[in-house]
């Protein structure tokens, strides 16, 4: 039997844009449609749409609008940061700093960097994904061009202190870029420019806060050195051109700025429904381990059932109207194992039946009860069949 | 000038008193697969199709490519359709070979078929007579009558046909010429391969595709579709049945010897095909199986699997290497669909080592621990057909 209702509980992957930002986005398509380059009045309206937008997003930052680059999400933004970076200053340093529990759009990208000659140093992390701050500050040299590390991890929700680690990487190197991937942690987490003073770059996407997808930005602070990977009519002051996203970018900000209003009480709301979720798995489900550490970001859950494939149980629980991640959605098109997991060493018998929970603010604690119910009816037979 | 598509079609021209039925089929396939995309006409003369489509060079280029795939066709040649009168057709000889000629050809030859013998002047002789008409336009060209780089064709019947450009087509017999059968599609290379090869021979072609949710992907099931739609560019409109297979394969695995269950699960899916064919009045099964491919594809797996059933199977690729199959399917645009990496996601089916020298009275006993007729009874109270 379906549930009627729809269980949704991979928010980390994408959620459900807000009402309102569907609505804004549609009036400004049906009506706002100039281009913001073009000097009438048709332009100059969609002008005024952007630049407000962008001060919205400015505000959520704590940072100037100028700093901002409004990109088609965090792909693009990772890529930036990383590749107009380094372009920019080659001669600074040839060596990327990064960690093994990035985004591939960060690790892939660091890594690809090796064909333009830059060499690439990937930290190690620990058995709840932080990141070992001795690995960094022993790999930060005159040689190193830049640090890359992600807030918050997509996959266990692992919450790493960018801000103190910019500050112990400029102590040693105040030549060092530092780039963070905070794409689980914009509008979860009070992100401030102002008092994150040694992070240069920060890459946000729009979809995970109930904006629309194809949306981004990447936070660049004033100073810091760049060149754009997309040339053309010198849009967002040359550093990307192309023309703007209007109905995007509104959406986008007007989700920003919703978003952050409740975020408090989302942090709660998330935060009970992250411990009753361990309280139930604790009661009904056996063999299991948890990969996310209590203080991780509520929104995210990892949870790895012994003996079983998380594909099965996700297919399984996708016939049920109940949808959950198995390890990261992005990982879902490529076969094996989460290279994140792989880098906490989480044990064999886990590895391959992690999956991840994650919360958005309209989750219930009915929905976690559908869940698990279903979870622990499944799990004998699904356990029974091992490869013989 | 007006240019039409000149179809000839090979092995049907062998036939005897039956060659209007095959004739019939050809002309309502390629009327159904021009149907809705273009606006057309469709004329015979002994022995050739010709096809009129209303558009520009691209738009009859499209009609071509899609012609080509119409099995029973060898050739579809883009000619000029003129008067019966020599000077048009001089004209027609020499616009065709300047166009060569531009296209950087240099040596040529002419080559007349006159089944109009109302036509005053012997094929021979109207070659060269066309020949030197062509010589004195373009100078530059050579007659070179053993390895010409491209030969102006001239056909003379009611009316003449001029044309140098020909586009090579599948040949075989029109699809539906020789019945129905029914295909064991899965998501790998080799069926949809052998689905062509048999829709090749003239077999109309239904589908069966087994599903075991959750242990294979939603996605698993629209791969099998995609691949469907691919073929059906060649074999016309495919049904497509999808089989929950999942309690079946689940009873084999909980109640049979693990190193059988590959074959054993063979068997049910061949008895489950071979009650739907009798349903559809489908006369032949048709597998992609590869003679020692892998343990269900020995000789002696062979023979087990093939006595489940009393129909005929059809193996086109029996003889085959796996560098063929690949090829052909590089060629008819599945082997990419095929690659996509949404296999079954549970191994747990799949033996560790299986049997490769299986038994039939063994794998009979082993058969009596199921109710195999109960399973094919619940297999066939739940299918999905899927129109394609």
């Amino acid at each position: 039997m379906t549930n009627e209702k729809v269980v949704y509980l991979d928010n980390a992957a994408s959620t459900k844009p807000y009402p309102e930002v569907t609505e804004r986005m549609k009036e400004i398509l049906d009506f706002t449609y100039g281009n913001s380059s073009s000097a009438h009045s048709k332009g100059v309206e969609a002008h005024r749409i952007i630049k407000k937008s962008t001060e919205t997003l400015a505000d959520v930052l704590n940072c100037h609008p100028e700093e901002i680059v409004i990109t088609s999400g965090a792909a693009e933004s990772n890529n930036m940061a990383i590749k107009s970076y380094a372009f920019a200053n080659m001669k600074a340093g040839k060596t990327i700093i990064t960690s093994a529990y990035e985004h591939p759009t960060v690790l892939t990208t660091v890594r690809n960097m090796a064909r333009f000659g830059f060499n690439n140093c990937i930290c190690g992390i620990d058995d709840m994904g932080y990141v070992k701050e001795c690995n960094i500050k022993d790999n930060v040299s005159e040689d190193t061009l830049m640090v890359s590390i992600m807030t918050v991890n997509s996959e266990t929700g692992t919450f790493n202190d960018i801000g103190k680690i910019s500050t112990e990487v400029k102590a040693i190197n105040d030549k060092v870029a530092v780039h963070t991937d905070s794409v689980q942690a914009f509008c979860k987490y009070k992100l401030d420019m102002q008092k994150w003073s040694n992070l240069d770059m920060l890459s946000v996407s729009s979809h995970k806060i109930k904006g629309p997808k194809g949306m981004g930005m990447l936070f660049i602070r004033k100073g810091t050195n760049i060149v754009p990977l997309i040339d053309g009519g010198g849009h967002q002051m040359g550093r990307r051109s192309g023309t703007e996203n209007t109905a995007g970018i509104a959406g986008f900000a007007l989700a920003a700025q919703m978003y952050t209003k409740e975020s408090a009480n989302y942090f709660t709301h998330v935060t009970e429904l992250n411990s009753y979720l361990r309280k139930q798995l604790a009661a009904y489900i056996s063999d299991y381990i948890i990969n996310s550490p209590k203080d991780a970001s509520p929104y995210v859950l990892n949870v790895a059932l012994k003996d079983i494939r998380s594909e099965v149980v996700l297919n399984h629980m996708a016939g049920k109207n109940i949808f959950v991640a198995a390890g990261s959605a992005c990982s879902s098109k490529h076969k094996g194992n989460s290279h994140v997991l792989e880098a906490m060493c989480v044990p064999g018998d886990y590895i391959g039946g992690a999956l991840r929970v994650s919360f958005g603010p309209t989750n219930t604690k009915e929905d976690i009860d559908i869940f698990i119910s279903e979870l622990s009816s499944v799990l004998p037979r699904f356990r029974s069949l091992r490869k013989k | 000038m007006k240019i039409v598509l000149l179809i000839k079609y090979g092995e049907i021209m062998l036939k005897g008193l039956n060659r209007p039925f095959f004739e019939k089929q050809l002309e309502r396939n390629v009327k159904k697969i021009l149907a809705g995309d273009f606006q057309y006409s469709i004329f015979k003369e002994h022995g050739r199709f010709f096809v009129e489509v209303e558009g520009d060079d691209a738009v009859q280029r499209k009609a071509a490519d899609k012609i080509t795939k119409v099995f029973g066709i060898v050739s579809v040649a883009f000619t000029y359709q003129v008067e019966l009168d020599a000077v048009q057709i001089y004209k027609a000889a020499i616009l065709l070979s300047k166009k060569a000629y531009s296209n950087d050809l240099k040596t040529f030859k002419v080559e007349t078929r006159r089944p109009n013998k109302l036509f005053p002047i012997e094929s021979m002789k109207f070659s060269a007579l066309a020949g030197e008409q062509i010589l004195n336009e373009i100078p530059e060209l050579k007659v070179d009558v053993h390895k010409p780089e491209f030969t102006v064709h001239v056909e003379i019947r009611k009316s003449a046909y001029i044309y140098y450009e020909s586009i090579k087509a599948g040949g075989g017999i029109p699809v539906g010429s020789s019945g129905k059968g029914l295909v064991l599609l899965s998501g790998g290379i080799d069926s949809p391969v052998s689905a062509y090869m048999m829709a090749k021979r003239g077999l109309q072609l239904e589908a069966i595709y087994f599903h075991s949710h959750p242990y294979t992907t939603e996605m698993a099931k629209e791969k099998v579709i995609d691949l469907a739609k691919k073929l059906s560019l060649y074999c016309g409109n495919i049904r497509l049945h999808v089989v929950n297979f999942t309690s079946t394969q689940l009873a084999i695995y909980d109640n049979c010897p693990h190193a059988q269950l590959t074959i054993i699960m063979r068997r049910v899916m061949m008895k489950i095909a071979e009650r739907l064919a009798e349903d559809i009045h489908a006369k032949a099964l048709v597998t992609g199986e590869s003679l020692g491919q892998v343990a269900s594809q020995t000789l002696e797996s062979l023979a087990v699997t093939n006595e489940s059933v009393s129909l005929p199977v059809f193996r086109p690729l029996i003889g085959m290497d796996k560098y063929e199959v690949i090829k052909i399917a590089q060629d008819i645009d599945t082997f990419e669909t095929s690659i996509l990496p949404y296999e079954d996601c549970c191994t747990v089916f799949v033996a560790k080592h299986p049997e490769t020298k299986p038994r039939l009275e063994r794998i009979m006993k082993s058969e009596n621990n199921v109710d195999i007729s109960a399973m094919i009874d619940e297999c066939m109270s739940d299918i999905e057909v899927v129109e394609v």
